[in-house]
């Protein structure tokens, strides 16, 4: 685990998001808008929240992270490779048949993902057991789990939200991407889900805010607290295809191939904001 | 066969730690001295089966040998998701409970009656399928489950504690009454049926010959091999399943006998299967049998020859 300063932050996030451009693009399609969205999560916890040992997927004491929104997979590749558990541009197998990286997170194929998920509403559920598991077992390691907040439509999450608070864990923290959107629409025009805040207290979480892009935020907000006495939501704002302005908030690029055109503006447009931010 | 598997997993919970229990805020009783001795591995995660699929699919995931437990039909078929990517996908090590499959629930309505759930829970890859036939078999499937395999298991039980008077070999699969496996006909039916099998035996006559009786408890992997054994030692075979037809037992067998069994050895064969239609009418379980057309007067008939199908 290592601590990220400011500007390296900033520098991770932006090569990140060109892998995940130039993936998409050369794997035919992906879940761009919410792969955009659920990045500085991922490389927060990657690259300072969550303790794991990257040659040793199966360490007992290694925090747990179950990526139930499986179709933002791209951003999950993308932090793996950059932190030393893809083999060196296995991103460019994206796709490609008999490859390990198919369009949802698989976990057959990949050690460090530790479950299979595509279909939502799943990771939730699973997170509150192994959490439980490891209580049982008294073993100090947190999991957590990050959810969109379209996801957040499944029932089943709110019954495993139900089965977190009695069961009292506060080795629990659920994130939720939060980008207001879901496939065709914004979420409040399709089934909305707010206020997510109130929601998750009323079920008995505590429930933190923070800006899903500010790096120095999340790594600040996201480490759970020793004294966390209940499990936890953080909801994180968020924009879905943050960093492409052609894409932020549009619904065709929930899953989109970019053309060379659209990806090589993208990249121009990463590059100046990586200038202008350096 | 609540009581049954209660005991059996009394006994193993005994001497491994791993194993968990964990309701749908059902079994009033069932599991009362389970919960005395082992309080903090009985959960009762309340009326959310996909909830509860899923939080056990992340025990067994750290390790634990979790029993999941509810009605079959809300576990099947509310659950199905969970049960086909949380459980069966992930390969995890624990055991799915349907208690009153069939129309075991009898009387309490449609709602709970469960004729699907052996042939839903047959369509999902890797998972295992049994529905044990006695009391006595429950115990065996629980030490299977733990034992000899790292798989899931779907097994379906009824509520009630069904008395088999007669002796049964164990086949692995399947079970029969050893003195009449060489008779001319017999009746294979789905593991649940057999103590209605057996009382259908025993109201015949001294002069007339009992045909022989299996019932199969392994739905899956289906005992494809020992099927076509057992066809091609019998002229005349009658299926009866507590299910409906699509994806039931009948139509594995049938599938076995065209696929398996030389054309000269094909037995008559003969279907009884649930009628499919939900079942309104107040009942008890064996008059829903009879109303679904499992008639005892008329399967009879077909097995000692007085009529074909």
């Amino acid at each position: 685990m290592t601590e990220l300063d400011g500007q390296e932050a900033t520098q991770i996030a932006t090569a990140l998001r060109r892998r995940i451009l130039e993936t998409a693009h050369n794997g035919g399609g992906g879940h761009i808008g919410g792969s955009l969205s659920v990045l500085e999560i991922l490389i927060a916890l990657y690259g300072s929240v969550m303790k794991y040992r990257r040659n040793e997927p199966d360490w007992e004491y290694r925090d747990r992270l179950i990526f139930s929104k499986g179709h933002s997979v791209l951003a999950l590749y993308a932090c793996l490779e950059r932190w030393g558990m893809l083999r060196p541009s296995e991103l460019n197998e994206y796709l490609v048949d008999g490859s390990r990286l198919p369009g949802h997170s698989e976990h057959v194929h990949i050690p460090h993902i530790e479950v299979t998920t595509g279909s939502l509403g799943h990771g939730l559920g699973i997170a509150v057991g192994a959490a439980f598991a490891l209580q049982l077992r008294g073993i100090d390691a947190h999991t957590f789990v990050i959810v969109g907040d379209g996801e957040c439509n499944e029932g089943s999450n709110w019954e495993s939200c139900m089965l977190a608070n009695q069961l009292q864990l506060r080795n629990l923290t659920v994130i939720v991407d939060n980008n207001g959107m879901e496939s065709l629409d914004k979420t409040e025009n399709i089934l909305s889900v707010e206020p997510l805040t109130d929601k998750f207290r009323s079920f008995g979480f505590a429930v933190d805010v923070v800006d899903g892009h500010n790096l120095g935020e999340l790594v600040e907000r996201l480490p759970p607290s020793q004294d966390q006495e209940q499990p936890r939501a953080v909801i994180a704002k968020t924009i879905k295809g943050k960093g492409v302005s052609f894409a932020e908030g549009v619904p065709m690029w929930h899953f989109r191939q970019p053309t060379s055109r659209e990806l090589a503006e993208a990249l121009t447009e990463l590059d100046a904001d990586a200038q202008i931010s350096g | 066969m609540r009581k049954s598997l209660a005991e059996a997993l009394l006994a193993r919970a005994r001497t491994d730690e791993r194993i968990l229990l964990i309701v749908g805020d059902i079994g009033f009783g069932v599991f009362d001295e389970f919960r005395r001795q082992f309080p903090k591995r009985f959960l009762n995660t309340g009326i959310a089966e996909q909830a509860m699929v899923g939080f056990a699919s992340g025990l067994a995931k750290e390790g634990y040998r979790p029993i999941v437990y509810t009605i079959a039909p809300f576990l099947i078929g509310r659950a199905y998701d969970q049960v086909r990517v949380d459980v069966a996908m992930h390969s995890r090590h624990m055991l799915l409970v349907g208690v009153g499959g069939g129309v075991s629930y009898g009387k309490l309505g449609p709602t709970h009656h469960s004729l699907d759930d052996l042939a839903l829970a047959s369509l999902i890859p890797d998972l295992r399928v049994c529905n044990p036939s006695s009391p006595a078999r429950v115990s065996v499937w629980i030490d299977r489950w733990l034992d000899n395999s790292v798989s899931p298991m779907f097994m379906r039980i009824g509520r009630d504690e069904p008395h088999v008077s007669q002796t049964i070999v164990d086949d692995g699969a399947i079970v029969g009454f050893p003195r009449q496996q060489n008779a001319a006909t017999a009746l294979l039916v789905s593991g649940s049926l057999l103590t209605w099998a057996q009382g259908l035996v025993e109201s015949l006559s001294h002069d007339e010959v009992p045909p022989a009786v299996y019932a199969v408890e392994e739905i899956e992997p289906f005992p494809h091999r020992r099927i076509a054994e057992l066809l091609q030692g019998h002229k005349r075979v009658v299926v009866a399943e507590e299910a409906y037809a699509t994806g039931g037992l009948f139509s594995r067998v049938a599938s076995v006998a065209l696929s398996q069994v030389p054309r000269d050895s094909l037995p008559e064969l003969y279907s009884y299967s649930m009628e499919k239609r939900f079942y309104f009418e107040v009942a008890d379980a064996s008059s829903l049998l009879r109303a679904g057309g499992l008639t005892s007067d008329s399967i009879l008939d077909v097995l000692l020859g007085r009529r074909n199908g």
